[in-house]
């Protein structure tokens, strides 16, 4: 009794696994013919379908992170000029010095 | 001048205020939908682009004919911004193309002569950095090249025709589209001469500065 019931049961598991495989597979198979031609966009995949707010939203975000970096470059290039700068008021000053 | 940039970089903030309550009004385009809206800010960079580029070739012309020093700090500043605006360009560019073409990018003759327009513009900047004594004239040659560039950058979606939308695009746009789109390109325009401007400052007073420097080792 018990060892027809455990054949049941493994009947049963294997069924639903072939049942599930061979949707999945006529799924695909399905998809495939249909990439020969023209694809409906509603029947693609939702990984294909791209966002476009927020495809909008990053060129709007890019936009303005170059500039800023851009404006950020401006910056420290700016710093360092007024670093030597410094740098060499003080050795004037100092050749100064000597020289008095 | 000194007065121009805060003035331009104030307009140039109201604007960027304003703007997008008006881009986020505009009607969506009936096939592409939202992602259209990368125009109000894709061709109005592109712009200033071709405007930097064209500085930095007139600039380049003068410090080639002419010698000018004034020239060469102009054509540096001007060949940075058109480095900066060609790269927001070519990287919105894709952004769109990806919704509305399905791919990221296409070696169509537009996207690809501004993509060799930009690195031109970068061999510019390159060669001034790690040219040497002299390289001024030579990357001002390369300027020159840059600006001889634009038309054919421009007109490329008219003669070879490719994926990109035709320069006929812009003129017949409805007013609710183009209102923003104008505005956007002034605003564009301010920053654009803002920075610009105090670029070729720094860029004159890191001159001058090393000329002094020479002077003083003399």
């Amino acid at each position: 009794m018990s060892f027809l019931n455990h054949v049941r049961r493994v009947a049963a598991l294997a069924g639903a696994a072939l049942l599930l495989v061979s949707t999945q597979v006529s799924r695909v198979a399905a998809f495939a013919v249909q990439q020969d031609g023209f694809v409906p966009a509603s029947s693609l995949p939702q990984t294909q379908s791209v966002s476009a707010p927020a495809l909008v939203l990053a060129a709007y975000g890019l936009v303005w992170l170059f500039v800023v970096i851009f404006v950020f470059m401006m910056w420290r290039k700016l710093g360092a000029l007024e670093k030597e700068l410094g740098e060499a008021r003080r050795e004037f000053s100092a050749r100064k010095g000597t020289r008095s | 001048m000194k007065k121009l940039v805060p003035l331009a970089l104030i307009v140039a903030a109201a604007i960027y205020a304003v703007v997008p309550f008006l881009i986020n009004a505009a009607p969506e385009e009936a096939t592409m939908g939202l992602i259209y809206k990368i125009i109000f800010f894709h061709v109005p960079s592109a712009m200033m682009m071709f405007i930097s580029a064209c500085v930095c070739g007139v600039a380049s012309a003068m410090v080639v004919f002419k010698r000018s020093e004034q020239a060469d700090h102009i054509a540096a500043a001007a060949a940075e911004l058109a480095i900066v605006f060609g790269a927001i360009v070519l990287v919105t560019g894709p952004l769109w193309a990806r919704k509305a073409w399905g791919i990221w990018w296409e070696w169509d003759p537009r996207l690809t002569s501004t993509l060799v327009m930009w690195l031109v513009f970068c061999a510019f900047l390159m060669l001034r950095k790690f040219g040497g004594p002299g390289s001024e004239s030579l990357s001002a040659a390369v300027g020159l090249f840059g600006m001889a560039l634009v038309p054919f950058v421009y007109w490329s979606v008219n003669v070879w025709r490719g994926m990109h939308p035709r320069t006929t695009v812009i003129p017949t746009l409805p007013e609710t589209m183009l209102w923003p789109f104008w505005l956007s390109v002034l605003a564009f325009l301010c920053l654009y001469s803002a920075i610009l401007a105090v670029r070729v400052r720094l860029e004159g007073a890191r001159a001058e500065f090393e000329h002094l420097m020479l002077a003083a080792e003399d």
